[in-house]
């Protein structure tokens, strides 16, 4: 009756968690486990919301889950029969009754999967996560003999502009850690540590590989493709673009991350750049303040999805968020002298904070510069030079000196 | 990890990262100053941090690099976040 109801479940509410979750699945090694069971298993996972469950529902959906459940969740009017029906194991956490631990293993016995949320309850906002561990899950592994499949997500639900996002990790037998010479309380207790510090190694690797579908937000691609179709004939014929290439070796295209680095002659420049280097997505690295101006804030963040950088007083924030873009294989352009040089010709000495974003993104170098137009009618004229890989120069730990001179 | 082996592995990266200045590195302490006395500038100090992040496994999230003005700075926040 329990599988039944959850089929049923799973088939009229899928739509609806399609569209609340929009969840995206994360493997650490799909062939080892992927989102089908096979056999008895107990699933530990991060707690995040009371919707954690509801997520896992449709992230294992060919599996009935047996999730052991906080004695709250039952006394809820709609939602404790429901939780009941679709076989939530129930766990009262203020008594000394420990029958939830024998029904669940009479589930794994029969070959079912059982799901624990060690941490016991959501964590409140103050506290650091995730919570220490209960012994439940690896006890529970103990007497059954059964593995283990850890489970993070990120807990962002109902929310329209950041999908769930859960991963997947290997099963894990805890035989392997079990020491002959140590008490049962002692091994379950080191056990229950270790499964922690998976948990967090995996919400680590969840968050390395979502960073660069983060970097993706919804509709960013269609109205950036938007603005710059509609906006590609007219600066072709307004500007009239030239490119003059230092050297046979410079006229290459880029496809992977990249960061080009300019003269600044005005406010313009980026869309010279644009115009001239029509084939790439550039996100521009620009001054926190332009950022944070309303006006000017929905076609910075929005619309070209450029980098905010404090340039007097660095967050690591905000360098972390540049070179996951270059990680990302996306193109970066940046003005390293730091402001809008007025009088012409001469260029300042960069900013090598430059060196260590192409550094630490992995990517090459591309100088450009833009010759400032005198008048209206001249045409637009931009030089591109070859590509320096700063890598095979100075390796991947350079020192202050080398970072200097470069 | 207690404070004194936290200096030590900050006294090896930036040994790593400077490359010379071995004995200004050497006979500093927590109150040395990481600009006058250590000589880095907002660019070095950005390198110590991401350094600092891969060897102590700790993210510096929300840090600025003005936030540090002194070793015994970078170690409180090693301490509390590691």
């Amino acid at each position: 009756m329990i599988g039944l109801f959850n089929w049923f479940t799973k088939l009229t509410g899928w739509p609806v968690a399609f569209f609340a979750f929009r969840t995206k699945i994360y493997y650490e090694d799909k062939k080892v486990q992927g989102r089908h069971i096979k056999g008895p298993a107990i699933i530990i996972s991060n707690h995040t919301s009371v919707f954690d469950y509801a997520v896992y529902l449709f992230v294992f959906f060919t599996r009935t889950l047996r999730f052991q459940m906080a004695e709250v969740l039952f006394k809820k009017k709609f939602l404790g029969p429901l939780l009941r029906m679709l076989g939530g194991i129930y766990v009262n956490r203020d008594t000394y009754d420990f029958s939830f631990v024998g029904k669940s293993q009479s589930i794994l016995e029969k070959g079912g999967v059982v799901g624990v949320f060690p941490e016991s309850r959501i964590p409140r906002p103050e506290e650091k996560r995730p919570l220490e561990f209960k012994p439940s899950a690896a006890y529970l592994a103990y007497i059954s003999g059964v593995k283990i499949v850890p489970i993070v997500t990120n807990g962002s639900y109902f929310n329209f502009m950041k999908r769930a996002r859960v991963l997947i990790g290997k099963p894990i037998d805890i035989g392997i850690w079990w020491d002959g010479n140590k008490e049962r309380r002692e091994n379950l207790a080191v056990i229950s540590n270790r499964l922690r510090a998976e948990i967090i190694r995996l919400t680590k690797l969840l968050n390395k590989k979502s960073e660069a579908d983060e970097l993706r937000p919804p509709f960013y691609y269609w109205m950036n493709n938007f603005i710059r179709v509609t906006a590609a004939l007219p600066a072709a014929v307004w500007f009239r673009p030239k490119v003059v290439y230092s050297c046979e070796a410079a006229k290459r295209k880029y496809k992977k991350g990249v960061l080009f680095f300019s003269n600044h002659t005005g406010f313009g420049d980026p869309l010279y750049i644009m115009t001239c280097l029509w084939y790439r997505r550039i996100h521009f690295v620009v001054s926190q303040e332009i950022f944070d101006n309303p006006k000017m804030h929905f076609w910075f963040d929005t619309a070209f999805r450029t980098i905010a950088v404090d340039r007097e007083n660095m967050n690591m924030n905000s360098f972390k968020k540049l070179t996951a873009f270059l990680e990302a294989g996306l193109a970066v352009g940046i003005f390293p002298e730091g402001h809008i040089k007025t009088s012409d010709e001469q260029v300042d000495d960069f900013k090598n904070g430059l060196v260590l974003m192409a550094l630490k993104g992995k990517v090459p170098l591309v100088p450009i510069y833009v010759e400032k137009r005198k008048h209206w009618y001249n045409r637009l004229v931009m030089y591109q030079g070859e590509a320096i890989d700063l890598v095979k120069l100075y390796g991947n730990t350079p020192t202050m000196a080398e970072i200097e001179e470069a | 990890m207690d404070r004194q082996e936290i200096f030590k592995g900050l006294q090896e990266i930036l040994r790593t990262i400077e490359g010379h200045n071995d004995k200004v590195i050497d006979s500093a302490t927590e109150e040395s100053d990481l600009k006058s006395e250590l000589g880095l500038n907002s660019i070095g100090m950005l390198y110590i941090m991401i350094t600092i992040e891969e060897k102590f496994d700790i993210s510096f999230d929300d840090a600025h690099v003005e936030d540090f003005k002194k070793a015994g700075d970078v170690i409180d926040y090693i301490e509390a976040h590691i």
